[in-house]
């Protein structure tokens, strides 16, 4: 048989090289097989291993900010990104994820801590933050009384952008779905989550945020699936129609508020006179996490100010504790956007994991999409 | 699907001398292992083992707090008629999509397989190079070309006035018909380049009209393909979650949205199971009634392609 | 006569509609590519010219990281669908019949089943295994910390049910063409069915088995639906895109969707020369 080229059978080689290089590069980051850090060592233990993994959302961390954390103790740091607290839940509840540390919105711990998901929070080796002069909305509510498990990392509302297009300004709930129907008839956009949107169709039509009441719920319903066919989408992606033009009316929140006003100056974000909802996301450490001593060496780090403070004004979303608003650089903490009055986010209500638990909703959230 | 191969043993029987001849069955008795082996394998435990276990979960209940409780119990089916909506809206504008990517990929693939000459590699490839972008990102190119400034800003220079392009069923139907193409486009082709012109040109020769041509040459010749294509775009489509989200704006609630919905936002895996199972089930009798078919024409003597 | 009035319409008829087609598929990659140069910081907003996201794309460690997350797992993926999807398509002829019928449903279903069902049957069937799987794995080795979960592995098996599938048709199809003479030579020469299969088929077979790792790949490099529902925290291109959506998706991603484009179109002119030769070659060699 004639023998094969010589490049031929070279080739076949090279392949092979290929295959085993990359098998052996292929030493993936997020690997399945964790294996737990290494021993704790007596109270403030020096031993922190070489690896942290937190579960969060996207744009939502200063890469500097964690670099200098990895430069400072040698721990590096895998950020996994989702879109939502669905998803991270989903991640959670599959067990053996090998995350460490889980920054969830708050309508989600009160199940995740009934369900034995995330530890109590070790204070003493996060060094004891002081909580006490934080933004008393945040600190101490009935999703994590005392903050045994979580401690607030940003928080955030949900709001309405408008463009100039609307003519008279948006300034409640009530009004914008009453004009979403009417003169806005093709121009608005409600956000696909369900906690949001209910919530806020429930302000607008005089109820608490929050109810599961089947009467009010069946009102609620029939007003959206009413408004559907005027609404021009129902997308968390708020961000292009507004850009583009083809919508001039949206419920928002506090992220995509920041970067749209930030870059038409002609748009506004509004906090509603009628209330709406209020929300924040929280440092929390999985009961599993493999590496539990770098995740409070990161969390004690963050917790100092100045941390807090590079992180917060990188990622434009306001933060709880005053000390770091003082911190901040003016054209931040002086932006009504990221930071709006006192008075008017009291206004408003943080939502809850009743209406986060509830099937009625989700159920209800099921038939609207579904509509026609 | 089964070809023309299959009544082949690969030609250990013709070896001389007993000796060799168990040998070399041996050889390739255990060769033939080492390579079914492994693929069999694989889909038992990564296919088939996940349906099974599909199916075990359908019969539970939500836990509290989200999530699967053990159980054994059919509530989870007998809740199946509140996703009707989606189903019937997914399995309409699926049929109408599938319909109209295969009124597009037609001409493109007769073009090619008939007038591509030496150029049909490159021809095909074109078809498929814009798939090596991300499909997030080009349907991110499709909300700017369908929204106000893309094409509809074209509409109203030209006088047609506000035309809405987007967030709507038109929206969904291009995605569809966009992301599917190659994959109709490609079995059509192979069928209608198997197709000898030399038909054609004997149908010419008795004096029919090129439609007749086609309609009773090469449409048939090429039925393969077209079922081929419409199996390939069609059972996936029905599963589509983003096209409905990014382009359809959440006013279409397609079956794989619902899907998505029961897993992450009301975290009802049970429920969200039943729907998967019963899902599948309704795949697998497409699938049989295709298998069927394709071994009818096995059977008349003409190859399937693809599948 | 009317006959020839039709006929002279044909041709330019599809080659318009050809044309069409065409314009209509690359019209959204010129968008992408146009878009990628975006001065300004939203994806669908064009306000100026700059480079800065080819920049960003190519420096942010959060984009290179998911993309190498995409890459490895496009790889491994690729190579396990090649090597599964191959061996299969070559054994299934000699194979008893009801394996024939069996294995027939099983790569029907792997490649039309949607990827929404594959992807949550196999989230759902990774974590009831891998928590029976740890149990027994305390009970049997205790003090062992080992937790399998989903993640990297999960994605790439999933991926590669799909991928095999592909490539097993792919191979299926080219052998079918084959002259099956050419192995009976072989084997006719006292060859071992191995050294038949190494020197005399797989060469053949070659140009199918590359297509069907290319595609195999691409389908994986692509995937968004797969990997949501198995990624556990690993995250590829894809999934950080879709992520973004809540927060502002900017145009880094068509920098690196125009950078990707630009290297595969590349790479598949270099592989089409190959090929070309190669083929050649044994076309010559098998004569």
């Amino acid at each position: 048989m004639r023998s094969q080229p010589a490049w031929a059978r070279g080739a076949v080689w090279v392949a092979l090289l290929l295959v085993v290089l990359t098998l052996a590069a292929c030493a993936p980051e997020s690997a399945t097989t964790t294996v737990a850090g290494s021993p704790t060592t007596a109270a403030g233990g020096a031993n922190l291993g070489d690896t942290l993994n937190i579960a969060t959302w996207p744009n939502y961390h200063d890469p500097d900010t964690i670099a200098k954390f990895t430069a400072e103790t040698g721990v590096n740091v895998n950020v996994s990104v989702f879109g939502s607290t669905e998803e991270m839940e989903a991640l959670l509840r599959a067990g053996n994820s090998g995350i460490d540390i889980v920054v969830p919105t708050h309508y989600a711990v009160p199940a995740w801590i009934e369900d034995g998901l995330i530890e109590q929070l070790d204070y003493a080796a996060m060094g004891n933050p002081d909580l006490s002069n934080w933004n008393p909305l945040f600190i101490d509510q009935p999703f994590d009384p005392g903050n045994v498990y979580s401690i607030p990392k940003n928080w955030g509302t949900t709001g309405i952008i408008y463009s100039p297009k609307v003519g008279t300004p948006v300034t409640s709930w009530k009004d914008f779905f009453a004009r979403a129907a009417d003169d806005l008839s093709g121009r608005s956009v409600i956000v696909d989550h369900q906690i949001s949107t209910i919530g806020s169709a429930a302000v607008a039509m005089g109820y608490d945020l929050n109810t599961v009441d089947p009467a009010e719920l069946a009102d609620i319903e029939a007003m959206l699936i009413a408004l559907k066919p005027h609404l021009w989408a129902i997308s968390s992606d708020v961000q292009p129609p507004l850009r583009n033009g083809d919508s001039w009316l949206s419920m928002a929140w506090t992220g995509d508020g920041v970067q749209v006003v930030r870059d038409n100056p002609d748009f506004a974000y509004v906090i509603p006179d009628d209330g709406g909802e209020l929300w924040v996301d929280n440092w929390t450490v999985a009961a599993d996490a493999p590496h539990r001593d770098a995740a409070y060496a990161f969390l004690k780090f963050i917790l100092q100010p100045e941390n807090s403070a590079a992180d917060t004004a990188y990622i434009l979303f306001p933060h709880a504790n005053p000390a770091v608003l003082g911190l901040l650089p003016p054209e931040v903490a002086n932006n009504p956007v990221i930071y709006p009055d006192q008075a008017d986010i009291a206004r408003m209500t943080l939502s809850s994991a009743e209406a986060y638990n509830s099937q009625a909703r989700a159920e209800m959230w099921a038939r609207v999409k579904s509509s026609s | 699907m089964v070809t023309k191969t299959e009544g082949e043993e690969a030609g250990s029987t013709k070896v001389a001398g007993s000796s060799g001849k168990v040998s070399a069955e041996r050889g390739l008795h255990r060769l033939f292992l080492a390579l079914m082996a492994p693929g069999l394998v694989w889909y038992a435990v990564f296919l088939a083992a996940p349906m099974v276990v599909l199916a075990i979960f359908s019969l539970g209940r939500r836990a509290p707090n989200g999530g699967y409780q053990a159980a054994l119990t059919l509530e989870q089916y007998a809740a199946l008629p509140t996703r009707w909506v989606p189903f019937v809206n997914t399995v309409r504008l699926g049929l109408i999509g599938t319909l109209l990517c295969l009124l597009v990929a037609y001409p493109l693939s007769y073009y090619m397989a008939t007038r591509g000459g030496k150029r049909k590699t490159q021809l095909l490839a074109m078809v498929v190079i814009p798939f090596w972008t991300s499909f997030l990102i080009r349907t991110y190119a499709w909300v700017f070309l369908l929204g106000n400034h893309g094409v509809p800003e074209v509409l109203r220079l030209l006088g047609f006035g506000d035309v809405r392009l987007l967030n709507n069923s038109f929206a969904v139907l291009v995605g569809i018909v966009y992301n599917y193409l190659p994959l109709m486009v490609l079995p059509i082709y192979v069928s209608l380049e198997r197709v000898d012109p030399a038909l054609r040109q004997a149908s010419k020769d008795l004096g029919a009209g090129p439609w007749r041509t086609f309609r009773q040459i090469t449409l048939p010749l090429s039925a393969p393909g077209i079922v081929s294509g419409g199996l390939l775009v069609f059972v996936p489509v029905l599963g589509e979650y983003l096209i409905p989200v990014l382009l359809g704006g959440g006013q279409t609630y397609f079956l794989g949205n619902a899907l998505a919905d029961l897993f992450f936002q009301s975290r009802n895996w049970p429920f969200g199971a039943a729907v998967a199972v019963t899902f599948i089930l309704l795949i697998m009798v497409l699938i049989v009634a295709y298998m069927r078919f394709a071994n009818k024409l096995i059977a008349e003597g003409r190859e399937v392609p693809l599948l | 006569m009317r006959r020839t009035d039709i006929s002279r319409w044909i041709d330019p008829g599809l080659r318009w509609a050809s044309i069409l087609t065409y314009v209509f598929l690359f019209l959204p990659i010129v968008v992408v590519v146009v878009f990628s140069f975006n001065a300004g910081r939203h994806v669908t907003e064009l306000t100026g010219f700059s480079f800065r996201w080819y920049v960003t794309a190519w420096t942010d460690p959060f984009v290179l990281r998911a993309f190498r997350t995409s890459l490895e797992i496009a790889v491994m993926s690729g190579l396990i669908s090649t090597v599964l999807g191959t061996g299969t398509a070559i054994a299934i002829p000699s194979a008893p019949r009801w394996v024939r019928r069996v294995f027939q449903v099983l790569v029907n279903a792997a490649i039309v089943v949607p990827g929404i069902v594959l992807g949550l049957s196999l989230l759902i069937f990774v974590v009831a295994a891998t928590t029976w799987l740890n149990n027994w794995i305390a009970y049997l080795v205790p003090g062992s910390d080992v937790h399998l979960g989903l993640g990297f592995y999960s994605v790439v098996a999933g991926h590669a049910v799909f991928g095999s599938a592909l490539v097993n048709v792919l191979v299926r199809t080219r052998l079918a063409s084959l002259d099956p003479s050419l192995m009976e030579a072989s084997s006719d020469l006292y060859a071992p069915p191995m050294r038949t299969l190494f020197r005399v088929t797989l060469p053949l077979l070659a140009p199918a088995i590359l297509a069907g790792f290319l595609l195999a790949f691409t389908f994986s490099f692509d995937d968004f639906i797969v990997a949501f529902f198995t990624r556990g925290q690993s995250v590829t291109v894809p999934i950080y895109l879709f992520s973004s959506i809540r927060r502002g998706v900017s145009p880094v991603i068509n920098a690196l969707a125009s950078t990707l484009l630009a290297i595969t179109i590349s790479l598949l002119g270099v592989v089409s020369l190959v090929y070309r030769r190669w083929s050649s070659r044994k076309t010559e060699e098998a004569a």
